[in-house]
């Protein structure tokens, strides 16, 4: 074999690279480009990113907007109904608790675990499909095939058996519901990794010496950011969901702390003497589910508009 | 009285971009018998050309103009009268046997559904008449594998049931989208035999879009050369091919490989790509990738004019010899 | 077809032997022992206690112990109901969360599918439009919120219906805990079979049957039903799943005594044995489905190799 092909094929398929990469910048820069503007039409995703947006703020300043404080017993007004003279918005409960701020409070509760536990999940995920994907072959099968049988086990009673068995508190609900959500984030990242593995960049900077973890981290992990981020948005909300559902059966946040799940088991059980104390903090749990998957939607159409 | 006359045919479908017009004042006869062969690269509305005359338009897709079946009007008629003469008197072949075929059903009920649709006949005789239809289209064992599922078959073998179940009530029409483009080479040559065969034996017209000028040569009496939705240039295929006189066919026959031709020099291409159907440019819509183009090519299209011989081609440069 | 069959009942043993492990130890790995919360006892009482459930013997021991009690169907003694075993708990309770759940995974599935190819058909309509909001709607509110709103409009409000109670399983009493719990599935069964409709219309074997001439009736009911429908069985495993899951909720908000009101109770008692066995129970009819949705797919597609 001659000196001179072999560079020239060399320089050729460097070439041919850089120039490919720069087609995947460009084609990067427009993409997300884009898909902002795809999104900015859609009119159920703008809303539901505003609402959020105001909830969030609410939530976060929950103790300049009410004026009773989440503890405050106002024993002059038990079991109050919604009105504006007493500044009690959304009433009080049989222990004279203003449910206005009990509702806020709840969901600096809900959100703060929905967002943490969703970033624990999606990193596992991410790690774990990444890896698989990356590596291949016997490990890939070995791998995906625990996915598998944790999938087929039925979670909510998982995380129920773990509150039975350690106690109930909130490290163990974030540890619980990352731990159930991941799955579905790794079978995600392990396919587009497989099908992103083939391409030719990567392929060129494995030829280049560039370490397993820096392609993972580096090549692979940007390149399917968007999925991730549609996925992020749609698992928050099923994370409230399961908080909400523990919390509910009362396997979930412990009193004195509260969140959505709580005060809807509340207003569930004294339904027949006081709506309120249900219908508010489920109006707020609903629309906030609502609105993440409203966005989740949207992105997803807007950074994949095949699918439409 | 030709089989089928098409006049001014439109076709357009809304999307979210706009509306995108596939064909353009399409005009075309076809006689008893007659093969005709429509060429053009992938976009040049060869497919929506065919399913508009067949009502199978997508459904943003609408049709203008007029589509004469043995001098019945097709634009404009419901469903259900389409249903009387689709797999009846004009029937189709699709371009991937693959999906064309349903993957739930076994090949006797979807060929007996078509017979006892039409032609009336219990399952016991369609059966029969289908599996003798399937020996004509030489399937072997066909009494056997009538009773297969589509993934039992090669892509070959399928596509020779689809032309068994497209010919079983005997059809004045067949159109064939592409027939070959998915199969291996021999197996196009064998399906190529078999459609010459149908015409000689069957008397049956056809309509034959492809890509692949060697099989329009195999079968076709005229050709028609397909751009952007519009007619270039129509014509025998004698003429076509030995004095083609459309830049755009031109074009098209010389990037044919040859085996006489024994220089190791690059196939020549066309070069650029078809225009975006979403804004087609004013005037001829190949001026951009033409190499006589002029300026009137960029102020009005080329009208479609007749020549000697009966041919006909949409091009403002003098004719060659 | 019966070795696809037989292969596939076997193969679904080992996730439930995973499920019965992993639950066991779990249990044994918990700080404290099943006593704890209970008021001081004394040594000679706490060492009866121990004699009785063998809390004594090596875990691993226990471990093969608890396997053959549950290989003769034995779930073994409660640890918070001392005259009870987990046996006549789950019996008492099994009934009533059969009945509930297997008629809202009935009408789930069959208001889903109607729904669902309804707004296929007419894609793009007002039709769709108020299917795929419902649809979006019923994913959104989880049950646990939809059952008391019922509950405040229909039993409270208006009177109509029992706000709770199993009545043996009357039917007033029976309407809206079987409608809450089918009513998320109703949306995600609907959305399912929505996107496989409009996918198995566009594909080109449908497009085929239209160029033969074939009537739309008949091209829904013999050549798109059946392909539609495929991801809508895959989908019955997880139904089930869901089911089981919110009918725990389910029967607390309507005071119903199924299995799920014992799963609460024990988990608040940590009544261990109650717990154990019931996740047990739920996860092997979560398996039996997801086994017979196998075979039933194999069925309904014939591309699957036996």
């Amino acid at each position: 074999m001659s000196v001179i092909p072999t560079t020239a094929g060399l320089n050729k398929k460097t070439l041919a690279m850089q120039t490919l990469n720069k087609n995947l910048e460009v084609k990067g820069r427009s993409l997300w480009k884009d898909a902002f503007n795809r999104l900015s039409k859609n009119k159920a995703s703008v809303v539901s990113i505003i609402i959020l947006f105001l909830v969030s703020l609410a939530v976060i300043f929950a103790p300049y907007l009410s004026h009773y404080q989440m503890e405050d017993t106002d024993w002059g007004s038990i079991g109050l109904a919604p009105n504006f003279s007493t500044l009690h918005f959304f009433g009080t409960d049989d222990l004279g608790r203003d449910v206005f701020a009990r509702t806020l409070y709840g969901g600096r509760m809900s959100l703060m675990i929905g967002i943490i536990s969703s970033v624990v999940s999606i990193v596992i995920g991410i790690t774990y499909g990444a890896t698989a994907g990356y590596i291949g072959g016997k490990t890939d099968d070995i791998m995906m095939r625990i996915v598998d049988i944790i999938y087929s086990l039925p979670f909510m009673f998982f995380v129920i058996l773990l509150m039975t068995f350690f106690g109930r508190n909130i490290f163990l609900i974030f540890v619980a519901i990352g731990a159930v959500n991941w799955l579905d984030m790794a079978r995600i990242v392990r396919g587009q990794t497989l099908s992103l593995k083939s391409k030719e960049f990567i392929e060129a900077a494995h030829a280049g010496g560039v370490s397993s973890a820096v392609i993972i981290f580096r090549h692979i992990v940007p390149n399917i950011l968007g999925i991730v981020i549609v996925y992020v948005t749609l698992t928050i909300p099923q994370v409230i969901l399961t908080e909400s559902f523990l919390s509910f059966l009362g396997l979930g946040v412990q009193e004195p702390a509260t969140s959505w799940g709580v005060l809807i088991n509340d207003g569930a059980q004294n339904v027949t003497v006081a709506w309120w104390r249900l219908v508010f903090p489920a109006a707020f749990l609903v629309v906030t589910l609502f609105c993440f998957n409203f966005i989740g939607d949207g992105l997803r159409d807007a950074l994949d508009p095949k699918d439409r | 009285m030709s089989l089928l006359s098409v006049n001014n045919l439109n076709i357009a479908f809304s999307t979210t971009d706009g509306a995108v017009s596939a064909v353009n004042g399409i005009s075309l006869s076809l006689n008893k018998g007659e093969a005709l062969g429509i060429v053009g690269e992938s976009g040049s509305g060869k497919s929506q050309l065919v399913l508009g005359i067949l009502g199978l338009l997508a459904q943003n897709g609408k049709t203008f103009g007029s589509v004469k079946f043995h001098d019945k009007e097709l634009i404009g008629l419901s469903q259900n009268e389409l249903n009387k003469i689709r797999g009846d008197k004009i029937s189709m072949i699709f371009q991937d046997p693959m999906t064309s075929l349903n993957p739930y059903l076994r090949i006797s009920k979807q060929m007996t559904e078509v017979l006892m649709l039409h032609k009336n006949l219990s399952y016991a005789e369609a059966k029969k008449e289908s599996i003798h239809m399937l020996d004509m289209v030489r399937i072997p064992e066909a009494k056997n594998r009538i009773d297969m599922y589509p993934h039992e078959f090669s892509g070959g073998m399928r596509q020779r049931v689809m032309i068994a179940m497209s010919l079983l009530c005997k059809p004045d029409l067949l159109i064939a989208d592409e027939p070959t483009t998915a199969l291996d080479v021999t197996v196009q040559a064998q399906i190529v035999n078999l459609l010459q065969d149908l015409k000689r034996d069957l008397d049956t017209a056809i309509i034959l879009i492809t890509h692949d000028l060697g099989v329009v040569a195999g079968i076709c009496d005229n050709v028609m050369v397909m751009y952007a939705g519009r007619t270039m240039e129509y014509g025998s295929v004698n003429n076509i091919f030995y004095n083609p006189q459309h830049p755009y066919t031109q074009g098209l026959l010389r990037s044919i490989p040859r085996l006489t031709d024994d220089s190791y020099s690059d196939l020549p291409t066309i070069p650029g790509n078809p225009p975006s159907l979403l804004n087609l440019p004013i005037g001829c819509p190949f001026q951009e990738r033409c190499e006589y183009s002029v300026e009137k090519c960029s102020i009005k299209p080329p009208p479609l004019v007749s020549l000697s011989n009966n041919r006909k081609k949409a091009c403002y440069r003098e004719s060659v010899q | 077809m019966v070795s696809y069959t037989i292969k596939r009942f076997f193969g679904a043993w080992p996730t439930l032997l995973v499920v019965v492990t992993l639950s066991f130890f779990l249990m044994r790995l918990a700080p404290g022992g099943p006593f704890s919360g209970e008021r001081v006892l004394t040594p000679a009482v706490q060492a009866n206690l121990d004699a009785k459930y063998h809390l004594n013997d090596p875990v691993i021991v226990q471990y093969f112990d608890y396997l053959w009690s549950l290989l003769r169907g034995d779930f073994g003694p409660s640890f918070k109901y001392p005259d009870w075993t987990v046996n006549q708990l789950i019996a008492q309770g099994f009934p009533v969360s059969i009945w509930l759940g297997g008629w809202a995974i009935i009408i789930a599935v069959f208001i889903g599918i109607l729904i669902g190819s309804l707004a296929a058909f007419k894609q793009n309509t007002w039709i769709d439009y108020l299917a795929t909001g419902m649809s979006m709607t019923g994913i959104s509110i989880p049950s646990f919120v939809t059952a008391p709103m019922m509950t405040l409009l229909f039993a409270v409000i208006l009177h109509w219906l029992p706000a709770g109670g199993w009545n043996d399983g009357a039917f007033s009493s029976m309407v809206l805990p079987v409608t809450a719990l089918a009513l998320p599935q109703i949306a995600i069964v609907s959305r399912i079979m929505r996107g496989s409709m409009i996918e198995v219309l566009k594909s080109n074997y449908i497009r085929t049957a239209k160029a033969k001439g074939i009537p739309n009736r008949i091209i829904i009911f013999r050549h798109a039903i059946r392909p539609a429908i495929l991801p809508v069985v895959s989908y019955l495993g997880p139904a089930t799943a869901g089911i089981i899951t919110g009918s725990v909720v389910i029967e607390q908000i309507f005071s119903l005594p199924g299995l799920g009101s014992y799963i609460t109770k024990g988990a608040l008692n940590r009544d261990y044995t109650l717990v154990l066995g019931t996740v047990i129970l739920f996860a092997a009819i979560i398996i039996a489905f997801n086994f017979i949705v196998d075979v039933l797919y194999a069925i309904i597609d014939p591309k699957i190799k036996y």
